[in-house]
């Protein structure tokens, strides 16, 4: 095996990667230490260099009979590799079991998995290693074993004789485990199974088939019995005095099998045997003591089993029933009395058989071994110095219901249920338990004990009445469910009588339930009166008195009857009781059968005695077993939740003292993990009510901030006033007024441009105020006219007319000009436009200048180009043998995208602007880099233009006066704006608007 | 589905479509590819305008009719912009042997350019009134700075035929005001505009830059 170092699991040799992380394993044959990385020998426990554990606690070091890797998830002391000894081989066991690896439990049964892999392990080398691992109070069990415990006889061929066996395997395709269970199948009904039992059976399920008592093999149970923890051996010494049943939930397969001390050879699952195995044999659960000497079992039963496939086979028929007078039986008292046992362990071994009072020092795990168990009606109790788990196998009658519903079950798990129905009539326990003088109900055990150990306790009685209302309710929500669930969760707990019946026809439900569910879900119900008459309580009890932490399974081999008070034991019990036992023990003992506290008290109903906090870390059977469990029996959680539980939320559990005010606050919760807790999350309501602390806001509150409240608070002591007229707000004579300005503006400008039409202004003023046609200045225009003269012959012009008539008063006589050149020089033109209404002022001004021309020019009017600049660009690619664009533009932009695209379009062609006055100042940029050759700006530009070149007609002699008047009224105009502007910005100075607007 | 054609495709459209252009310039290889791109682009804005036609028909004065506000106003434009529009298109197909359009000539010359013409005659007294009573209604340092540069730039668009001889030359030291009143303007405009240019060119290149690489998506939803 190769232990992961980071997660400890055990892999098998040769694996490169942890099957459980995926962690790079070491080679084989090696350990790496986690620490220090040093490769230690195969084996080492320790590291040499550095002493850190080379190996989990639970795990032995690695052994090269080592195959199969750690068990994980529910957990028993179970048999994990029997391959290197004398049993199957691991793959037998189911997937759950071998899967319950360490991470999943809890330490102690991690304890004691690893305790029997290496006790098994051992066994083959007959070295006790594996107790280095172990607890003290196991080593001391262990220890105590081979020589306190007789062995019995094993009823059928022990796993140490699995030779013969072998030569019996059903199939192989099949687990062997299983196979065998299907082999028991036949022999359900005959009770009397004689199926082979496969070779390849794990030796525990065989060790609990062992439990018949009818066949042995002392030999090889000898030899074997060296191999068994001696705790376990001693626990199996005490199984013929003691009826236990183990753990349910942990242990579905093996967990119910009773076992024989004499079989448990080479397994520590024998001690599951030997709890198991005396379950059918308990005497009804009367007051009265049982008899010391009930007769043995049914040597029939038990012979059989020697034919039967396994030790379930035994169970089935009865053959569970133990010999009255078992070797167990006549174990000194003395030796009971190990020196290395604790006291109470000790106590208990001399009083297994005897009372209750050993129960107490059992741990609440082994008393649950008891709650699978049926107890019989009219089967003596025989939980009286046995734990609560031990006292409750003491019920065959409920066994004897359940294979009613366990029609599915595995053969050997439903044999093992079906010890229980024969026990109780005819099989007579095989050994004798003196039933304590003052029985305790079992309601009340299972009351002081966790939840989750309640839960596997049996069920509590109940009454035909109390059945048929709990049954009903629990079987509506099992429509959606399947059928083996079903029937699981329908199972009722049912009087003996009842379920005697009910065997037949409850067996149809339950035929998808697997096996091994459903002779899980069979946990028998007790009876009222059997659940009162088992002394548990006293048990119980004492275990509040723990104080020290004590070993917690340390029974003693069979003790005589005559037990020791229990009261006697309770004290050494306490001192050697682990503090994790303590802490169950004070849980379970704390009285509150009713109220929120954590022991769930049997009388609630089913769905309010289970515990789904541990179903959430439970696999579904087992949470559908729980579910399906009887009333008495709701919490069938196991070990490993109770286990993943931190320890402070255990504490939080209500302790003694508590109860009263737990009663008082709120209700317990019912589900999760915080079941049985109450008051440790107050419930607060989400809505209407105010959460938390009231919320605070700081407000930093400035000078500023405090004379403007002052301001506010004297405004508001002022009271309300007539408001005062709003002073900006122009009055009908300020209306008035703006609108004669506004007349008087209009005026003036109007009539600045008439006067030249009607005076010679300079000569009225006898002063050159206003240019002359003759006297404007040339030099802007001469670079266009040059531009434009230079064209070569053929040349294609494309003149953009990129205005709208708004702007045609000063933009035509620029295109007149211009096209007249153009027309002069033979140019081709083409027209267009990036406004939608420049191709008609294009076609109006070519039509004007061409009619007066000549009309033998090209033109084509490419009409409006849509896309601005992208329009451009296109035009500019559609004819690239223009020799020359003149762009009309009144406003900047459009010269712009002239400009940027003739560019880009590396074309080189001359670029001349006719420009509106108001344009020219924004186009000086690209004027004066040279990217337009030439500008014609405004009507002054258009007839210097015409001047110079005396083309246009506007340099014509016929139009001379009208566009001396034109030039002379714009002229005039723009003086005016500008003593218009003056005075009113002189005007605003001292008016009294303007300082207020100021202001 | 919806994503690819709302957001996906039209981010990835946009951006071949800005690439192919941006390296048309730089590989002539790409320049069919251009022309193509942009007669897409000239399509769609033309299709643009029309749709803007409809939408300012039907959204805007066809909503203010149903309100009651202005109604008058948007009514008189809806039947004149279908008058236009009928008469144009009467034209194209009953006078189409004749290149000069003579009704929608008419229409253009006795219609459209007198009334536009008249309100930009009207703009200049409304500019002239806003100049005058700008300071007595915001007298601040910007208000105070915009007249006088208006004053200035109308001094400097006036012809000085009293300071400027016919040569370009100052006649006089009124001559040499408004030419170093001239160049300030031209120097101040200038650099004002460039400056403009510049950070108009800067903000194309970015937002091109943006768009080509996917950081803006004006395109897609």
């Amino acid at each position: 095996m190769i232990y992961c170092s980071n997660c400890g699991t055990a892999n098998r040799d040769g694996s490169s990667f942890c099957n459980e992380c995926g962690t790079k394993l070491p080679a084989s044959g090696s350990i790496k230490c986690p620490m220090c990385s040093t490769l230690n020998p195969s084996g080492k426990v320790f590291c040499d260099n550095c002493g850190a554990r080379l190996v989990p606690a639970l795990a032995e070091p690695d052994a090269p009979d080592h195959s199969t890797p750690l068990r994980r998830g529910i957990s028993l002391p179970s048999k994990s590799d029997v391959s290197g000894s004398k049993g199957g081989p691991v793959e037998n066991v189911p997937d759950w079991m071998r899967d319950a690896s360490s991470e999943e439990q809890p330490d102690w049964l991690q304890r004691l998995a690893g305790n029997s892999t290496g006790a098994a392990d051992d066994q083959s080398a007959a070295e006790p290693a594996a107790s280095a691992d172990l607890p003290d109070w196991m080593s001391n069990l262990s220890a105590s074993v081979p020589a306190e415990t007789p062995i019995q006889p094993a009823s059928i061929e022990p796993p140490t004789t699995s030779t013969t066996s072998a030569d019996q395997v059903a199939a192989e395709d099949v687990p062997d485990w299983m196979s065998n269970l299907r082999a028991t199948a036949p022999s359900l009904d005959d009770t009397q199974p004689s199926a082979p039992q496969s070779a390849e059976t794990p030796d525990w399920p065989r060790n609990l088939s062992a439990g018949a008592p009818a066949v042995t093999e002392p030999p090889a149970v000898r030899n074997v019995a060296n191999d068994i923890p001696e705790w376990l051996s001693k626990l199996a010494g005490n199984a013929p005095t003691v009826p236990m049943t183990p753990i349910k939930s942990d242990l579905p397969a093996s967990g119910t099998a009773p076992v024989d001390k004499t079989e448990s050879a080479d397994i520590p699952d024998d001690w599951l045997s030997r709890l198991v195995k005396p379950a059918p044999t308990v005497p009804e659960p009367t007051p009265a003591p049982a008899p010391e000497g009930e007769p043995p079992a049914e040597e029939s039963s038990a012979s059989d089993s020697d034919a039967s496939l396994d030790w379930l086979t035994r169970l089935a028929d009865g053959s569970m029933t133990m010999p009255e007078e078992s070797p167990t039986d006549s174990l000194p008292a003395a030796e009971l009395s190990a020196p290395n046992m604790p006291d109470w362990l000790k106590e208990f071994g001399g009083t297994l058989t005897s009372e209750s009072t050993n129960t107490t020092d059992v741990p609440d795990w082994l008393g649950n071994l008891a709650a699978s168990m049926p107890a019989e009606s009219s089967a003596p109790n025989t939980s009286a110095g046995v734990p609560e788990g031990l006292k409750d196998e003491d019920r065959p009658a409920v066994l004897g219901e359940e294979p009613s519903e366990i029609s599915d079950v595995p053969d050997w798990l439903r044999e093992f249920q079906a010890t229980g129905e024969p026990a109780t009539s005819t099989a007579q326990p095989a050994f004798s338990i003196e039933e304590p003088a003052a029985a305790e109900p079992v309601a009340e055990s299972v009351a002081a004990t966790p939840d989750w150990l309640a839960a596997l306790q049996p069920a509590p009685p109940m009454h035909a009445e109390e059945e048929a209302q709990s049954f009903e309710p629990a079987a509506e929500p099992m429509t959606e469910t399947p059928d083996w669930l079903a029937a699981l969760q329908a199972a009722p707990p049912m009087q003996a009588e009842e379920e005697a019946q009910s065997i037949e026809p409850a067996a149809e439900p339950m035929t998808e339930t697997p096996d091994w569910l459903a002779a899980l879900q069979a946990a028998p119900p007790m009876q009222a009166e059997e659940a009162r008459s088992v002394p548990i309580e006293k048990a119980v009890e004492p275990k509040v008195k723990i104080e020290k932490p004590i070993q917690p399974i340390r029974i003693e081999p069979p003790a005589p009857i005559a037990a020791k008070p229990i009261e006697a034991a309770q004290p050494t019990a306490e001192t050697e009781m682990p503090q994790w036992l303590r802490g169950m023990s004070q849980a379970s003992a704390a009285p509150a059968p009713h109220g929120p506290i954590a022991p769930i008290p049997p009388e609630l109903p089913p769905e309010l005695r289970e515990e789904p906090a541990v179903a959430a870390d439970l696999p579904d059977w087992l949470q559908a077993l729980r579910k399906g469990a009887p009333a008495g029996g709701t919490l069938a959680s196991s070990g490993i939740a109770q286990g993943e539980i931190p320890e402070w939320l255990e504490a939080l559990r209500p302790q003694i003292g508590e109860t009263q005010l737990i009663d008082e606050g709120p209700e317990a919760e019912t589900e999760g993990v915080l079941a049985g807790l109450a008051q440790t999350l107050p419930s607060v309501p989400l809505m209407g009510e105010v959460h938390g602390t009231p919320a605070s806001l700081k407000v930093e509150t400035s000078a500023q901030d405090l004379a403007r409240a002052g301001m506010f608070q004297e405004l508001l002591a002022r009271g309300a006033s007539t408001p005062k007229p709003v002073v900006g707000l122009p009055g009908r004579g300020a209306k008035m007024r703006r609108r004669v300005g506004q007349w008087l503006i209009a005026l003036a400008v109007l009539v600045s441009m008439g006067i030249p039409a009607k005076m010679d202004l300079n000569k009225a003023l006898s002063f050159q105020l206003l240019p002359h046609l003759d006297k404007l200045p040339t030099t802007a225009v001469r670079l266009a006219f040059k531009t434009i003269d230079q064209l070569p012959d053929g040349s294609t012009a494309l003149v953009i007319f990129d205005y709208d008539p708004t702007q045609s008063g000063e933009m035509n006589p620029i295109a007149d000009v211009l096209l007249r050149h153009l027309i002069a020089r033979g140019t081709a033109v083409q027209a267009a436009s990036l406004n939608p209404l420049g191709s008609s002022v294009a076609q109006a001004e070519w039509l004007k200048a061409s009619s007066q021309l000549s009309d033998t020019v090209q033109f084509e009017n490419l009409g409006y180009v849509a896309g601005q600049s992208i329009g451009v660009q296109q035009l500019l690619e559609r004819n690239p043998s223009i020799g020359l664009v003149v762009d009309l533009a009144a406003s900047p932009d459009n010269l712009r995208w002239w400009v940027e695209q003739i560019a880009a379009s590396n074309l080189q062609v001359p670029l001349i602007a006719g420009l509106s006055a108001g344009a020219e100042p924004l186009a000086l940029p690209y004027i004066r880099s040279g990217q337009v050759k030439g500008t014609v700006v405004g009507l002054v530009g258009a007839l210097a233009y015409a001047q110079y070149t005396g083309l246009s007609p506007l340099s014509t002699a016929s139009q001379a006066t009208e566009n001396q008047i034109h030039l002379e009224a714009q002229t005039l105009a723009h003086w005016m704006l500008v003593l218009i502007i003056l005075i009113g910005m002189l005007s605003a100075l001292f008016s009294r608007g303007g300082r207020r607007s100021a202001a | 589905m919806r994503r690819l054609f709302t957001s996906i495709l039209p981010t990835v459209i946009t951006a071949l479509a800005g690439l192919v252009v941006f390296l048309s310039f730089l590989l002539p290889a790409l320049t069919d590819w251009r022309a193509s791109l942009v007669s897409i682009a000239v399509i769609i804005a033309a299709f643009a305008v029309v749709l803007g036609f409809v939408n300012l028909i039907l959204g805007v004065h066809i909503q203010r009719i149903r309100q009651g506000q202005g109604a008058f106003y948007s009514l008189s434009l809806i039947l004149s912009a279908m008058l236009t529009l009928g008469v144009l298109i009467a034209e194209r197909l009953l006078l189409a042997a004749d290149p000069t359009h003579p009704v929608s000539t008419f229409i253009f010359n006795n219609i459209i350019t007198p009334m536009q013409s008249s309100l930009g005659a009207l703009l200049a007294v409304f500019l002239a009134v806003a100049a005058f009573r700008m300071l007595r209604r915001r007298r601040t340092a910007g208000a105070v700075w915009f007249l006088l540069s208006a004053l200035i730039v109308l001094m400097t668009q006036v012809p000085l035929p009293f300071a400027i001889n016919p040569d370009g030359s100052a006649a006089n030291f009124l001559g040499q005001l408004f030419y170093s009143a001239r160049n300030i303007v031209d120097a101040l405009t200038a650099g004002g505009m460039r400056g403009l240019l510049l950070g108009v060119a800067l903000g194309t290149i970015a937002t091109a830059f943006r768009v080509l690489f996917f950081i803006d998506r004006p395109q897609s939803e």
